[in-house]
């Protein structure tokens, strides 16, 4: 079920809401069981024939845990956390990584081999790391004890259960725990403006983006060659076009968070706005971010070894990111590429700081946001196409290498020039959801950056909002729904 | 922190004043002239001036293109001497809007043929917003909004909320904007490349002219197209019949007789299979429940690919001729009662006094 559905927005939120609303905040555990029997229906509304295999990892998990917890000071123990962490990569890839790498090997032994017939699981990426993370704290703090039911909740709690935010037990279990588990009118307001707010992002931002990029990634893959204008525009409307996708889902399972009295850690945070990608990697998909330095980058050492040994770690680190985001060498290439930014992006920062350079001037600091957001887009040109030869040739248009190219017809780089520029406008110079929303506490975390745009819970701004709604009543009549672009991760 | 309800009440109204704002545009857009719906506004004037200007009972020839195309007026009226206008125009004017054309112009005594296109049977009742549907939608925005204001409602909202914002805006444009409504028709040179849809095309009895061998344009694989419906089948309930039985049912009660027949079709080897029978047998059904007549059979109308030019519903000019000349001693028995025809029949614009 799409969070801009009309079956969720319409049927299943005011329901789960409505009946979270009339258990009497003293009868916390049914509260809980609401929340999971209705966040298992929002996961088998997809597919039923998942649950089980949810279900089973929640308990396997959850098991495991224990065993850890019981098994202290025993090698058991650590055994237990390896054998956790196994079985998890081991479903994972099952689903995930098999064809890719069947094809990998048929590939590179010259044969052919037929697919498999498997059907990616709706979110295992996402529910798969929230656990590893719990068993490797459970085995590094092994006090740590839930109840079974927290547990699941905390898992399968369905405004993060799709497509993150990558939520910690420490950060999201306490809450289930408080006192103050209920429904009022201020978490009702913010969540409710969150989710809006994200649900235009989604409907008005990024579905009218995809348009372009779906157009110039569809010529490129059936072998067109591209003007370069076009497939400049292809590029930007698909970095639009994730970017307003993602953080506007982001924004609504904040927000639906926040309705049910529940504060959940920020996700994005204008990342076209950082002026280096290391700043873009502390602003895009945070809490990925966050998860993969915790238990990746730390582990393999992170910065406190060689230079050579970080610069390595920062490889790894960025190509696991890539294989997580899809079994594909697109994925692994936009992984390696973005890992080459940080490690020019660290020595640069070595050489200023050797150097004693303070490059603080108004011109640097643009030229700097300009340069990070063409390397993020090269490298979304990789994450976007199906194929290595179909982002060969959308970049080779954009280097303009393509002479005999042709343009593609119906006005299609009029039309889209000054969406695109709108969309670079809303990027570059609005303030985000959580700094819109700064003096509410949307997020755990408090929100860093002032702005001057505040928004307060007036009349007009609800007729603002309420009539924003407009646009999406008239896209369920217009368009096909288009799912997030997370939901294939 | 507080929030007060003033905020969640607002919601709401902002989504009804959004709402309310965008009918308003959509209402004032309405009835701009567009270029593209030129062609049908037209052709629609030239076939309904023909068939107000005669008092005398008529036959009216209702459909598509394949009845455009393929069903001569001016060899009916010549043959039998009753006054005949095509009422054909194009299948992706829906079946409503071609009925509800014909409401305005028949009178009692009149005789309609049904002709329609195989797809229009399963057509939605008054508007089908898919693309193919375009140009009808286009038409009606443009040159029809009385029509529009007369949907019912459930059809008005769904045609308000998929049209379009670029069509919105130009039909705004158009109307507030410097004049641009469509320039009037320019005649076509003789030697100009035949385009099929050009009301210089359309003769005084509503007939497509001009499709002949020197002029229309080399034979287009579209001509060979297979109709799903016929190939295999009507659905359960298909959706035009709705429309065309109100229609039956009104046309008897103003003493208008109704007569239905198949339309010409491009021949292709799956139609001859045992099930592609059904739809005939199914339409056949249909309409002698309701009393009305079916003039031949499937078959006849099913030609060869040679007959057809750039659709599987375009008849050439020379297919014509002998389509409609077979189809007349099928309707004479429900035609009104004729004098004795001059030698070489009754000419054009030269109906007999009755």
């Amino acid at each position: 079920m799409l969070f801009s559905s009309w079956q969720f927005i319409f049927l299943f939120l005011p329901i789960t809401l409505g009946l979270f609303f009339v258990i009497p905040a003293k009868w916390r555990a049914l509260r809980k069981w609401w929340l999971l029997l209705s966040s298992l229906f929002f996961y088998g509304y997809w597919k039923i024939e998942y649950v089980p295999l949810l279900l089973f990892s929640i308990a396997f998990n959850y098991a495991a845990a224990e065993c850890i917890t019981r098994w202290r000071g025993l090698t058991a123990s650590r055994l237990m956390l390896i054998a956790g962490i196994v079985t998890n990569l081991f479903l994972l890839g099952y689903y995930k990584y098999t064809n890719f790498i069947l094809e990998t090997l048929g590939r590179a032994s010259g044969r052919t081999t037929d697919r498999l017939d498997i059907i990616l699981p709706l979110a295992i990426s996402f529910f798969t790391f929230t656990q590893i993370g719990y068993l490797v704290d459970v085995h590094r703090d092994r006090k740590l004890h839930y109840r079974l039911l927290d547990y699941s909740v905390f898992v399968v709690f369905f405004p993060h259960l799709i497509a993150g935010p990558i939520v910690r037990h420490w950060e999201i279990i306490p809450q289930f725990a408080e006192k103050t588990l209920r429904v009022n009118r201020a978490d009702i307001g913010v969540g409710l403006s969150m989710f809006l707010l994200g649900l235009y992002k989604k409907v008005l931002l990024a579905d009218p983006a995809a348009h372009y990029a779906d157009t110039v990634f569809g010529a490129a893959e059936s072998g067109a060659l591209l003007v370069s204008r076009e497939a400049w525009l292809g590029t930007m409307a698909y970095a639009f076009q994730i970017y307003f996708d993602f953080s506007g889902y982001s924004d609504m399972a904040i927000g639906l968070a926040r309705m049910f009295g529940m504060r959940f850690p920020r996700n994005f945070n204008s990342p076209y706005k950082a002026g280096s990608i290391i700043v873009f990697w502390r602003s895009w998909h945070i809490t990925l971010t966050r998860f993969l330095t915790d238990y990746v980058y730390i582990p393999l050492g992170g910065n406190r070894c060689s230079k050579s040994r970080h610069l390595c770690n920062i490889m790894i680190l960025m190509l696991v990111s890539g294989l997580w985001h899809g079994a594909g060498w697109t994925f692994v290439v936009w992984g390696a590429l973005h890992g080459i930014y940080l490690v020019i992006a660290n020595l640069w920062r070595d050489l200023r700081t050797a150097r004693g350079w303070r490059l603080d001037h108004w011109s640097y600091r643009g030229a700097s946001v300009v340069l990070t957001f063409v390397a993020v887009l090269f490298a979304w040109v990789f994450f976007r196409a199906n194929s290595l030869a179909a982002a060969g040739s959308v970049i080779a248009s954009m280097l303009g290498a393509q002479s005999e190219a042709l343009p593609i017809p119906d006005g299609f780089y009029r039309s889209g020039r000054p969406i695109m520029l709108l969309l670079l406008l809303v990027a570059w110079a609005m303030p985000n959801t959580q700094q819109l929303l700064r003096s509410h506490d949307p997020t755990i975390e408090p929100v860093e950056r002032m702005s001057r745009w505040q928004l307060h819970f007036n009349v007009r701004n609800g007729l603002i909002l309420g009539g924003l709604f407009f646009g999406v009543l008239a896209s369920y009549f217009v368009a096909k729904q288009s799912p997030f672009i997370y939901f294939n991760f | 922190m507080h929030i007060r309800w003033s905020f969640f009440l607002a919601l709401p109204v902002g989504l009804v004043l959004a709402f309310g704002g965008y009918l308003a545009l959509f209402e004032l857009h309405l009835g701009v002239p567009t270029k593209q719906s030129r062609w049908c506004a037209e052709t629609i004037h030239i076939k309904r001036s023909k068939a107000e200007s005669v008092t005398a009972p008529k036959l009216l020839l209702v459909g598509g293109s394949s009845v455009l195309f393929g069903i001569s007026a001016e060899e009916i009226q010549r043959q039998t001497g009753c006054p005949t206008v095509n009422f054909g125009t194009h299948a992706a004017i829906s079946v409503a809007y071609m009925l509800d054309q014909i409401r305005k112009i028949a009178r009692p005594g009149d005789v309609v043929l049904l002709a329609l296109e195989w797809e229009l049977y399963t057509a939605d009742k008054h508007i089908n917003m898919d693309s193919s549907d375009s140009i009808f939608i286009d038409y009606i925005l443009a040159r029809d909004p009385e029509y529009v204001k007369r949907l019912p409602w459930s059809d008005y909202f769904n045609l308000a909320m998929l049209t379009p914002g670029e069509r919105i805006w130009m039909g705004l444009k158009g109307r507030f904007g410097r004049n641009r409504a469509a320039a009037p028709s320019r005649p076509q040179p003789v030697n100009a490349p035949y385009k099929a849809y050009r009301s210089q095309h359309i003769s005084e009895f509503g007939d497509q002219t001009g499709a002949t061998e020197a002029r229309r344009p080399a034979v287009a694989p579209a001509r060979a197209r297979m109709s799903e419906v016929l190939a295999s089948g009507l659905p359960e309930s298909p959706a035009g019949f709705p429309v065309i039985r109100e229609f039956c049912e009104w046309a008897r009660s103003k003493h208008i007789r109704v007569l239905a027949t198949f339309p010409n079709t491009c021949h292709r080897p799956e139609y001859d299979r045992p099930e592609a029978q059904k739809t005939p047998l199914r339409l056949k059904k249909f309409y002698s429940k309701m009393g009305v007549p079916v003039l031949g059979e499937a078959a006849e109308a099913i030609l060869p690919e040679q007959d057809f030019f750039d659709t599987m519903y375009h008849l050439t000019e020379e297919g014509r001729l002998p389509r409609t000349s077979r189809m007349v001693p099928h309707l004479i028995p429900y035609l009104p009662s004729l004098p004795a025809a001059p030698e070489g029949g009754w000419r054009a614009g030269d109906p007999p006094a009755r």
